[in-house]
């Protein structure tokens, strides 16, 4: 209850401050986007251990920062989720993922509030499986990767209100990946003890290419905006992922997500 | 007319995505639980990455034909289970397992068909005794100015101050007795800390390699496989370690690092064997299995996975048992005391 008090407390003194910070006319606007730990669907199969899916509910967290300025607009986030899932036997695993994606977007300075705007995406991402209590029980694979990206962007009134609605969009087309090995948790490169450091690293990395990984994602989000400048935001964030190394992974998630954007 | 199109279509695709929240709609359902399936899921990857196959001289394509002739669609979940555990009996491993909510498959012929050679009643009455010393997992004892340890598990975790309360007692010892027999393994890092009380350099004392593929030659290169020496104080005298059948899995491993290590002898029965490290798995039914995924031999190149020799070989007398005395203790005892252990490596015994 005290957590829940101390909760709505710190809301509403969030808004209020966001309500009377004063706006920004500089030349370049940079916000910094907080998401509330939101709620993330997430259903993936690892052919390494099992053919079954494996789905469930996780918290997640992320942290944005973006710019923009007259013709290029910047945007960086950092994406954090947590959560045991399981599958239709109820075998359960816990799941960790975290991950930075950047992305960039060229325009100019009278389209920027509207239209399509393209650009392209860096997307970085760790992810990790602990089944419990088994021999190399843990299994993980890293990425990075870059491609296309797409922003769409629509402000509209309603109710003598403005909002402005936002999707961004990628498509991951070439990387590199680094995942555990055909029987352990270990990437390959590092399973002979004599290869350490940068050598068990190219050792094991693979190429991420169209054909034999995939990524993408969409990102669609409706923000409010105060007349302070700051925003208001609600949004779902989804993506799928397929990674082939020494077995084919494949995650498709969803993440709703309620977050403050502050003008900085 | 065109971009108002292209804005819809766009409204249209997040729309839907947001409202539907489908998130498995992208993902291949899963293959449902038929008999066929299940059967031909755990026999590809027994094929794929099971590591004993050639070395064990298995003919895993008849075998599968064979069982797969037993499979049929609608047979019920115990007759696939006992398919599919005999199937995996052939393997002729302890580390082959598969796991149902109503039965685990095994195959314990590696112990069931040899003497016992221990009897725990007559260590915890005459030889532990009432005052021993619990440090952590280890059992430990005096007997006769000789420390006795008794670990039963490798899956309990030996801490460093376990180990340094054993060196803390074993000053002025004259050797050590580790007893592993009935010890069935666990996780060989606990192997890896009590070895180090008794090495002073860096010992190699096996290879090991991993399966990286299906074929039969995807394996990784021979990694070694290195005790390191403890950096608290170690142990200069003589060592004596005591397997029997049932001394498996790490055991195996822990015997072998002990012939690797001149001052230890290793007595009583070969082990059990076990020298492959399990892999996990999960079939289309839910049912788990296991099975060896990696490969490891003797610095001269003998795999382990049947079993590492003792140096002394030795047995339980019956007459001593009913009297309450392990024979393989007391040969221990007698050759620490007289000096008389065979300390150098050639007289190791070749491993099978």
């Amino acid at each position: 209850m005290l957590f829940k008090r101390g909760t709505i407390k710190l809301l509403i003194g969030l808004l209020l401050f966001m309500q009377f910070q004063p706006g920004h006319a500089s030349e370049k606007e940079r916000y910094l986007h907080v998401c509330f730990p939101g709620i993330r669907h997430d259903a993936e199969r690892d052919l390494a251990y099992s053919p079954l899916i494996y789905s469930g509910i996780q918290g997640s967290f992320s942290v944005a920062f973006s710019s923009e300025s007259l013709s290029l607009s910047d945007y960086i986030a950092i994406n954090y989720s947590t959560g045991k899932i399981s599958n239709s036997y109820g075998s359960a695993m816990q799941v960790h993922t975290a991950g930075i994606q950047t992305y960039k977007f060229y325009h100019s300075d009278t389209d920027r509030q509207e239209g399509l705007h393209w650009g392209w995406s860096n997307n970085n991402e760790f992810n990790t499986r602990d089944v419990e209590d088994i021999n190399f029980n843990n299994r993980s694979e890293y990425f990075t990767s870059f491609g296309p990206a797409a922003r769409y962007r629509l402000p509209f009134t309603l109710l003598n209100r403005q909002f402005h609605f936002e999707t961004l969009a990628h498509l991951q087309l070439v990387g590199f990946t680094l995942q555990s090995s055909y029987v352990t948790s270990l990437p390959p490169g590092f399973e002979d003890p004599s290869n350490k450091g940068i050598t068990g690293f190219l050792k094991s990395i693979d190429i991420f290419y169209p054909g034999n990984s995939w990524n993408f994602g969409i990102q669609p989000t409706m923000r409010y905006r105060l007349k302070s400048g700051n925003m208001l935001s609600i949004g779902y964030k989804y993506d799928y992922l397929r990674l082939r190394g020494a077995h084919i992974t494949e995650k498709s998630r969803g993440s709703w997500y309620f977050g403050i954007i502050t003008a900085l | 007319m065109r971009k108002v199109a292209i804005k819809y279509l766009f409204l249209l695709c997040c729309g839907v995505t947001m409202l539907t929240s489908c998130e498995e709609i992208l993902l291949r359902s899963d293959t449902g639980a038929e008999p066929l399936v299940v059967f031909d899921h755990l026999w590809q990857d027994v094929n794929n990455r099971y590591s004993y196959l050639e070395v064990k001289a298995l003919d895993w394509d008849s075998i599968g034909e064979v069982y797969r002739q037993e499979v049929y669609t609608g047979m019920p979940d115990k007759d696939l289970f006992r398919v599919l555990a005999e199937m995996l009996f052939e393997l002729r491993d302890g580390h082959v397992n598969l796991t149902s909510s109503f039965d685990r498959s095994r195959n314990w012929l590696w112990f069931q068909d040899y003497p016992d050679n221990y009897n725990q009643n007559i260590i915890d009455k005459n030889y532990l005794g009432k005052e021993f010393f619990v440090s952590g997992p280890l059992h430990n004892q005096v007997i006769d100015s000789v420390l006795y340890v008794n670990y039963r598990s490798f899956g309990n975790t030996i801490e460093d101050k376990h180990i340094g309360a054993l060196m803390d007692r074993a000053k002025g010892m004259h050797g050590i007795i580790i007893d592993v027999r009935h010890n069935g393994g666990g996780n060989l890092n606990n192997g890896y800390r009590l070895a180090s009380c008794f090495v002073d350099s860096s010992t190699v004392f096996a290879h090991q390699r991993y399966k990286t593929g299906p074929g039969p030659e995807d394996f990784t290169s021979w990694g070694e496989m290195t005790i390191s020496p403890r950096e608290g104080e170690r142990f200069s005298g003589p060592v004596v370690l005591l397997t029997n059948r049932r001394s498996y899995s790490a055991s195996t491993f822990f015997a072998q690092m002990m012939r690797a290590i001149p001052r230890a002898t290793v007595m009583g029965d070969s082990t059990g064997g076990g020298g492959g490290i399990p892999m996990f798995g999960e079939l289309p039914n839910g049912w788990k299995y296991r099975f060896s995924a990696t490969q490891t031999v003797t610095p001269e190149g003998e795999h382990i996975e049947t079993g590492v020799p003792a140096d002394i070989d030795a047995a339980m007398q019956p007459g001593d048992e009913a009297r309450g005395v392990d024979s393989i203790i007391e040969l221990a005892l007698g050759l620490i005391r007289n000096g008389s252990l065979p300390w150098e490596d050639t007289l190791r015994r070749p491993v099978r």
